[in-house]
This record gives structure tokens, sequence and C-alpha cells, in this order.
């Protein structure tokens, strides 16, 4: 008899059901493509973790022998910027209702790299705009400050703006000793004075490398006939020997073996060869010496290419700086301008995390006696210990979709950290004097492209992990090379301790100054984990 | 039975037409005033036993989890879950996330909420889990294989603490 309710319902249901059915109608493309499924927003506060006294331990790790090697962690901490290495209970707060991190399926607009119509289930980290805390924009300014913004001797901002502005200066004479070198000329005409020489250039690098290629052939004929003539021979009653390389071999009236007359054949045209390509190359090197206006073709070369690369192709006899690393400098001598005022003007980082980790790493060694016999194994015990100080990741994305490949991925970490110190020595014993110290450390790592080259993650048969970027191709490679995101690292500043002198004061540190690496792009990755020993 | 099933059908449409007839949408300002009530504190003392019958692990392992990414044929896998994580103080409430909730410049819309996780002191007791690859989902059938990549594991007390607020974005 439940039924009858049942019904009721149903009736109720389709009676609702009509009435909406009246009002729906079908959205169009534009609306649906406004649509993305609602996310969920998060952060932190108040937070804390501190390993405490608590034991941890790493495990099941194997060296390439198949030996276990295992990482105790004796201290372990994340806390809010400015604890001290640890010592003070800072809560870190991380994200904020405004700038939450946030997981939602997105496309279009939220995820340009996406292809269109493509959706991807997104995790974002805060997302800040403002100059202090994208970290695009601090990074840059980091790089050129060098150090860490607030401690002791950096109180100036305008330290970055000092330093770009001097390395766009030195950009900027480069072109103007150009621009006054090729200012009677124009750059459209050394272009092409360049191009009618280069034609020369061309034909004759073509004659030299058919030289060398017929030299290869008449030296290895050589040297195959010399090695295979017999080290002496008789003719009549006289012994006859092998003369040097190049020289050639006597053939006595009463005759020689074939050996050696086809390797005093081969002197010849080995001489002939050599004669003609050295000739060849001369001319070659004569045509990359013709000059137009007291310049040679191959300074000409060399000053247009500079030219190009600080200030993009020419497209007038004095073209103005409109592209190249000077047009870069000075939109990233703006972006450095746009951090220290706001830091001049008491504008404020959000603060970041601080995290520390302590380890010790049990590995067995082996102690040999003077005679080389081995002794005893022990087991060894190595520090490692590492300590960041105000570390944010603002403004990074993780973007994970499938399809007929399985789980695709694209990623962008946006690391930025004002202090790392790396040591190996005992926790405790440890001084600033014995650690390495970046300062201003950015990571800009862009892993894993939708359209180009998109992260692929899988299990294989075995069990083992295989991660991979699909390698460039011939046919994308254009394309490839304009839209895949470039990686970028910078250290503002790069130090190692010297130890301690015998009252234990610290020696002057080695400052190894400001590093980058620009520009890195993987053209093909494969990751796979092995069990080990193989 | 089927009495019952009767009254209670018949019941249930009657409440049902007449709430229908008092049902109204709540006006904006009305919404706002509704807040949730003393949000729910919780203690707990999770504990993963080991099952000694799986002797792949010294001692029994723990629970397992295989996770198979798409197209793959094989699995990522947290094994030898096992040990407790002991909680208290552990809180689930609806706060606000805008100004009066002392958020300041980084507040959200006036009368915005949250579902707010709160942790205040976790321990571990012999804690451990093992990240692995495998070929199988379920361990130690015909032709098993695992490679472990790397096990954790913790023991006694920590301090961590915190509170996680989650919320819909648009």
């Amino acid at each position: 008899m439940l039924s009858i309710v049942t019904r009721h319902g149903l009736a109720a249901l389709l009676l609702l059901a009509s009435g909406s059915v009246a009002a729906m109608e079908a959205m169009s493309e534009d609306e649906l493509g406004a649509v993305t499924g609602a996310g969920v927003g998060f952060f932190v506060d108040n937070f804390l973790y501190d390993q405490g006294t608590a034991t941890a331990q790493i495990g099941g790790l194997k060296d390439s022998s198949g030996g276990a090697v295992t990482i105790d962690v004796t201290r372990g901490y994340i806390k809010g910027e400015g604890s001290r290495r640890g010592q003070d209970d800072v809560l870190a707060s991380i994200g904020s209702p405004v700038h939450p991190f946030t997981l939602g399926v997105v496309s279009g607009l939220d995820a340009p790299t996406l292809p269109v119509g493509q959706q991807a289930l997104q995790l974002k980290t805060p997302t800040y705009s403002d100059p202090l805390n994208d970290t695009r924009q601090y990074g840059l300014w980091a790089y050129y400050q060098g150090c860490v913004y607030g401690e002791a001797g950096c109180s100036d901002a305008n330290a970055a703006n000092t330093s770009i502005a001097a390395e766009n200066a030195a950009l900027q004479a480069s072109r103007t000793t150009l621009q006054n070198k090729y200012q009677s000329v124009g750059f459209l005409s050394l272009k092409s004075g360049i191009d009618a020489d280069k034609v020369i250039v061309d034909q004759r690098q073509t004659t030299v490398n058919s030289k060398t290629a017929q030299a290869v052939v008449a030296t290895n004929n050589l040297n195959t006939t010399y090695n295979t003539a017999p080290s002496s021979y008789q003719g009549g009653l006289i012994w006859y020997n092998k003369p040097a390389k190049g020289e050639s071999y006597y053939c006595s009236i009463f005759g020689c073996p074939q050996a050696v007359k086809n390797y005093n054949n081969s002197i010849d045209p080995f001489n002939t060869a050599q004669s003609e390509l050295s000739a060849a190359q001369k001319s070659l090197s004569e045509a990359w010496g013709v000059q137009r206006n007291g310049v040679t073709l191959i300074q000409r070369y060399a000053d247009y290419d500079a030219f190009v690369a600080l200030c993009g192709v020419p497209t007038q006899e004095s073209p103005t700086c409109t592209d190249g690393s000077i047009a870069q400098g000075q939109a990233d001598q703006l972006i450095v301008g746009g951090v220290a005022s706001a830091l001049n003007g008491g504008g404020k980082r959000v603060k970041g995390l601080d995290l520390g980790l302590e380890t010790t790493f049990t590995v067995p060694s082996v102690a040999y006696a003077q005679n080389g016999t081995a002794g005893a194994t022990t087991n060894r015990k190595d520090f490692f210990n590492i300590y960041v100080h105000g570390l944010t990741l603002h403004g990074s994305y993780l973007n994970i979709w499938g399809n007929d490949q399985g789980l695709q991925a694209e990623t962008s970490l946006q690391f930025y950290i004002n202090r790392v110190a790396l040591d190996g020595c005992q926790p405790g014993l440890c001084l600033e004097g014995n650690r390495a110290i970046a300062k201003n450390v950015y990571f800009d790592l862009n892993l894993g492209n939708a359209k180009y080259q998109p992260l692929n993650f899988k299990m294989d048969a075995n069990g083992e992990v295989n991660l991979s970027l699909p390698a460039v191709t011939w046919a994308n490679h254009a394309a490839f090379y304009s839209n895949v995101q470039k990686s970028n690292i910078s250290v503002g500043n790069l130090s190692f301790g010297n130890g301690h002198d015998i009252n234990g004061v610290a020696r002057p540190r080695t400052d190894v100054g400001a590093q980058i690496v620009q520009g890195m792009r993987l053209d093909y990755f494969e990751f796979k984990s092995t069990n080990l020993p193989r | 039975m089927n009495a019952v099933s009767i009254l209670a059908g018949v019941l249930a449409g009657l409440v049902a037409s007449m709430a229908g007839a008092e049902l109204r949408a709540l006006p904006e300002d009305e919404l706002q005033q509704v807040s949730g009530q003393a949000g729910i504190s919780l203690s707990a003392n999770l504990n993963f036993a080991v099952r000694a019958s799986d002797t792949r692990c010294p001692g029994g392992c723990g629970a397992r989890l295989a996770i198979q990414p798409a197209k793959g044929a094989g699995f990522l896998v947290l094994d030898n879950i096992s040990g407790a994580f002991v909680f208290d103080g552990a809180s689930l409430d609806i706060v606000g996330i805008d100004a009066a909730a002392g958020f300041a410049a980084e507040s959200a819309a006036t009368g915005s909420k949250a579902v707010r996780l709160g942790l205040v002191n976790g321990t571990f007791n012999n804690f451990k889990w093992t990240l692995a690859g495998s070929n199988q989902a379920v361990a130690g059938g015909a032709g098993f294989k695992q490679t472990d990549l790397l096990t954790y594991q913790t023991n006694g007390q920590t301090r961590m603490q915190g509170n996680l607020y989650l919320f819909a974005t648009p």
C-alpha cells in the first residue's frame, strides 16, 4: 500500500516538472561557455606543526646495490614566518577569505593554457596581483635586490632599481655603439649588404663541404694503401723499405708488389685533394672578409645578430628599439620599480611559512686498512639539515584532466623563499659559519602544457611510476617553442660559510653572488621508477 | 504494517500539503540572521590495526589504498597504513569569514560563512604508511609485483594545530 504515497508523490513531481518545462529553454553556446562547476575555496589559519618529541623515519629507500638507506627525521616543523628556525611558535596563515586556495573545474579564461572547450580540475594557490604578493613581480625584484628586505643592511628597496638600471644602461650602451657604427649605412642596408655578400659565402661553403668530403676519401685511401703496403720488398738483389707516409715507395726496375703501386697511386690524389681543400677554405675565408664601409662581413654579421638580440629585427634604416632584451629589460625595470615603490611606501608582503627538517642518514661504512684490506662494516651517521624561511606559493596551479592517453596534467609552481640555509653537520653543533645560505630564491617551474606537451602520469603493468612529457615534433616545433612556458630559477645571493677560527668567530663568508637559470624548457622527459637491485 | 504505512502516507501527504501552503523564500536579510548553533567538538583515537594473516610485512600489513590512474595498467598504492592517530579538541563549526569575524582587509563579503575544521593537538602512535607502485589492487595475487617508493613512520607526541576553512566559490 505504500504505492499510494509513491503515486501521490509522483503526481506532484510531474505537476512541478510540467510547470518548469514551460520555462525551460536551451542555453546558448556563450552562456554554456561561462558555466563552470562551482568550486571549493579553502584557507588555513593559526597553523603550526612541530614534530616535538615524536620520532619519525623515512625508510624503504635503497642504494644502487640494494642496501637499505634509512633517514631519521630528528626534527621537523612548519610554522609562521619569523619563527627563528622553529624556535618560536609563530602561527602560520596560508590564504585568506579573499585569497583562498581554490579547487574546482575550470575552462576558458580561468585556465588559458587549456585548448578551447577543454575542462580540467584545477588546484590553485592564493593568487595576488599586487606587486608585493605576485610571485613573478616580487621574484624579479628580489633577484636584483640580492638581500632579504628588512634584514640588517637591506632597508633600501631601491638597490634593485639601481642594479637593473645599470644592467639596462649597459645594454643601451651596446646599442648606441652599434647605432653609431652603422648610422651612415642604415640597418636595412646593413642587412641587404650581408645577404648579398652571404650568397658568395654560401657558395664557397658548399665547395668547402664537397672538397672536405673528397679529402676525407683521399686520406682514407692513402691510409689504407699505406697500411696494406709491405714494410719491405726485394727488387732483384736489393731490399727496399717502406718510406714515411706521404712519400713515394720506390718501385725497382724489376718491378714492385701491386700493394706498393696502389700506395704510390694514392699519393697524388691525396696531395691534390688537400691543396684543393685549403684553396677552398682560403677562398671561403676571403668571402667572410669582404668589406663594406670598412667592416668585414663576419663582423657585420655578428653586429647585426647582436643588434637583433638587443632591439628585435629592424624594420627601418634607423630602427627604434621595440623588442629584444632592451625592451624586456625596460619592462622588467618597471616591475622592479613598482615593487620597490610599494616597499618604500611601507607595503608589507603576506607572511609566508618557515619550514625545517633535520635528518640523519645511517649508511654502512667500510673501514680499509693501509694495505687495502677491508675491515669491519660499521654504520656511519651523516647529517643533512634544511631551514626554509618565508616560503610562499602564490599564483601556482595544477590542472589535471583525462583523455585517451590517460591522466594528463600541467602545472606552474611559483615558489618564493626569503632564505634557505643548508648544512651537513650535527644539529646543535652547527653555526652560521657551517652553512650554505641562499637568499631571495625564486623557482618559476612550469611543467606540461595542455596543448603541446601535457604531462602524462601512469602506473605501468609492473606497478612502476611513469611520468612523461611528449617530445617536441617537427610538425609542432614552431608553436611549441612560442607557447610552451619556460622555467626559471633565480637566487639573489648565494654564500658559503667558511667555518670558525680558533676563537669560535665565524670567518668571512664566501659570496658567490646572484645566480640565474633562465629559459629552461624540457623538449622531452620520461621518468620511471624501478625496483632495486635490478 | 500495511495500516501503519497507509496512515503514515496520508499524514506525510497532509504535512507536505500544509507546509507547501506556508513555504516562502527567506529574504537575504533574514537569511543573514540565521547562524549555525555551536559546533561539534571531537576527540578520537583512530587505530589502523594490522592483519597478521598478511605476511608481506613483518608482523602483518595495515590498510591498503590503491588508485589506478586512467589508461594505466598499474596502481599507485598507499600500503601498510597502520598505527594510531589520536587527537582531541578537534572541532567542526560554521563561522563568519567577514570583517565582523576579524579578517580585516582580507574579509569576504559581509555575512559570508565557512565551515571550520579545527585541530588542537595530534599524537601519532607507531603510525606508518608506505607509498608504492603495484600491478595489483589487492596484494598477494598470482604474479603480484610491488615497488615500495618510501615508508614514513612516526611515533610520539607531535604538536599540530590549525583551522581549515572551507567554503564554496562561484
